[in-house]
């Protein structure tokens, strides 16, 4: 069977009409091919520019989840030697039962923190609560000197906005540090967060000595910087990786005879639902 | 007057033993602290010897833990507090069995509040969360979660429960058998329990147990069908979370 098939094919090969209609045809593929090369050229280039896109894409994500990731671990340090030299200090002054509230109220906080930690972006629910066991814990190491307030938007749904882990902390830090510091100050801080379109409006308001505090920023005007490079950093990363906008602005208030009596910082971010 | 509560405290620690035991002593009459014990071996000795009616014991401890230790025991004829200074597995672990526990360090209102449950004798009816707790830890047979509900505890198998859904502060579970449970706990509270356990949130009101997924179909988020043929959304933003754990599944 095998063997009659081939010998059919090679004597089919011999006739000359065949040759002929045979070299057409070759003819044929040959120029097809060679309009069809560019194309097919074109088409593996634009296949190619697209995985590597994406692949780009993927990278780059990745490299801005890092960033966030190294940003909050540089928040977290800071904040913990902080806390603990207040319980040193506690300690020292032999107030063992403020000391003790002290850790009770640090290890809390730090437990959120831990448990968060490894997350990009975190439930507003969640962080406030962080938040307001930090302004708690400041409260106490002043002293009592000033007092907070947390005003949220009635059409906030705070269970299901994403936002990165204490990105007003800094704010708040600042204030309490260099706004509050001298004696018999009664230190105001209110913390706003809007709804805005497909936006969220975070605002720090603090009535804290601004002349004061710029003094301490020239002191220390790493710490200062620093607390406020945190947040633009969260914020261009996060803008990226939402392809949306972030700002971040903070300004003086000038009562009515035009004397500094406070500072305004404002913080908008693109609204990422947690769902 | 009346006889006094005998308690036992069970922790490695030195220090977390005699803070525990004068904070006791001083602020609750109604205790007899009879004896300190700093390993699993020597609480097996002090029940044998003093039959208390509460322990406060220590999850972490070196050789025997506070789980193997009530384990060992033929049975367990006291009340537990438990004590643990991680929020990992213990603290999930308890949650599921509802079983009341201390995260060290706690200030004094969480100790006032587990003595008075104790006292109240809310804990009396401790025993077959226990057991609970006990059998999950040691994976011994269907595991199972208990669900407070207003007359007691309900005890269900995870692999009973197709999936949870929230209506603010409570939230219904739908069982196999067609029975719902509805439990006044917030589905975030829930999905604090589960996690680990096969089931995964895939929407702000929604979790499901991922062995009883019938079907996926492909959407902006996408929908699954479950085994008792409900049609459940996925949120854009879990869709990736919940493919990731069906894979591993």
């Amino acid at each position: 069977m095998l063997d009659d098939g081939c010998s059919h094919i090679f004597g089919t090969m011999e006739i000359p009409n065949a040759e002929v209609a045979q070299q057409t045809s070759e003819l044929v593929t040959r120029i097809s091919l060679l309009v069809l090369l560019p194309f097919l050229v074109a088409f593996s280039f634009i296949v190619f520019i697209i995985y590597r896109r994406n692949r780009e894409g993927t990278l780059r994500r990745k490299q801005l989840e890092l960033e966030l990731q190294a940003i909050r671990a540089q928040i977290n340090p800071h904040f913990i030697f902080n806390c603990l030299n207040s319980i040193h200090y506690c300690i020292q002054q032999q107030q063992s039962e403020r000391a003790g509230d002290y850790l009770l109220k640090f290890s809390f906080l730090t437990r959120r923190i831990l448990e968060n930690s490894s997350k990009r972006l975190i439930a507003l629910e969640e962080d406030l609560d962080i938040l307001k066991a930090y302004l708690e814990l400041e409260k106490l190491r002043s002293g009592d000197r000033f007092s907070y307030e947390i005003k949220l938007d009635e059409d906030l749904d705070v269970s299901n906005t994403a936002v990165p882990m204490l990105l007003l902390q800094p704010l708040v830090e600042n204030a309490v540090w260099h706004g509050f510091e001298s004696r018999g100050y009664q230190g105001r801080i209110m913390i706003e967060i809007e709804s805005q379109d497909h936006e969220i409006v975070m605002r720090v308001t603090d009535n804290g000595k601004v002349s004061e505090r710029f003094e301490k920023m020239k002191q220390h005007g790493k710490e200062r910087s620093m607390g406020r490079t945190l947040i633009s950093q969260q914020l261009d990363a996060l803008a990226e990786l939402e392809g949306r906008e972030a700002k971040f602005d903070s300004k003086i208030i000038l009562d009515e005879t035009g004397n500094h009596c406070g500072m305004i910082s404002e913080i908008t971010l693109p609204f990422i639902p947690q769902f | 007057m009346e006889a006094k509560v005998e308690v036992i405290i069970v922790d490695d620690e030195v220090a977390q033993r005699e803070q525990l035991s004068s904070r006791l002593s001083s602020h609750f009459p109604q205790l007899k602290v009879v004896a300190l014990c700093a390993s699993a071996d020597e609480a097996t000795i002090a029940v044998a010897r003093h039959s208390p009616q509460l322990v406060f014991l220590d999850v972490e401890m070196p050789g025997m833990n506070g789980f193997e230790f009530l384990d060992s025991l033929k049975s367990i004829q006291f009340d537990v507090v438990f004590t643990t200074s991680h929020a990992g597995y213990a603290t999930r672990a308890f949650r599921v069995a509802a079983i009341d526990f201390l995260l060290k360090p706690y200030p004094e209102s969480d100790l006032s509040e587990a003595v008075n449950r104790f006292l109240q004798k809310q804990l009396s009816e401790q025993q077959p969360r226990l057991d609970i707790l006990l059998a999950n830890y040691k994976n011994r047979g269907d595991a199972k979660i208990a669900l407070p509900t207003s007359s007691g505890y309900l005890f269900v198998r995870f692999q009973d429960v197709i999936r949870l859904e929230s209506q603010n502060t409570y939230t219904t579970f739908f069982m196999k058998d067609k029975n719902q449970i509805v439990v006044s706990r917030t589905m975030k509270e829930c999905e604090e329990m589960l996690t680990d356990s096969g089931f995964v949130r895939i929407h702000q009101s929604h979790m499901i147990n991922l062995s009883l997924v019938k079907k996926f179909t492909r959407g902006e988020g996408g929908t699954v069908e479950m085994e008792d043929a409900s049609h459940i959304e996925v949120s854009r933003r879990k869709k990736e979370e919940f493919l990731d754990a069906l894979k591993r599944l």
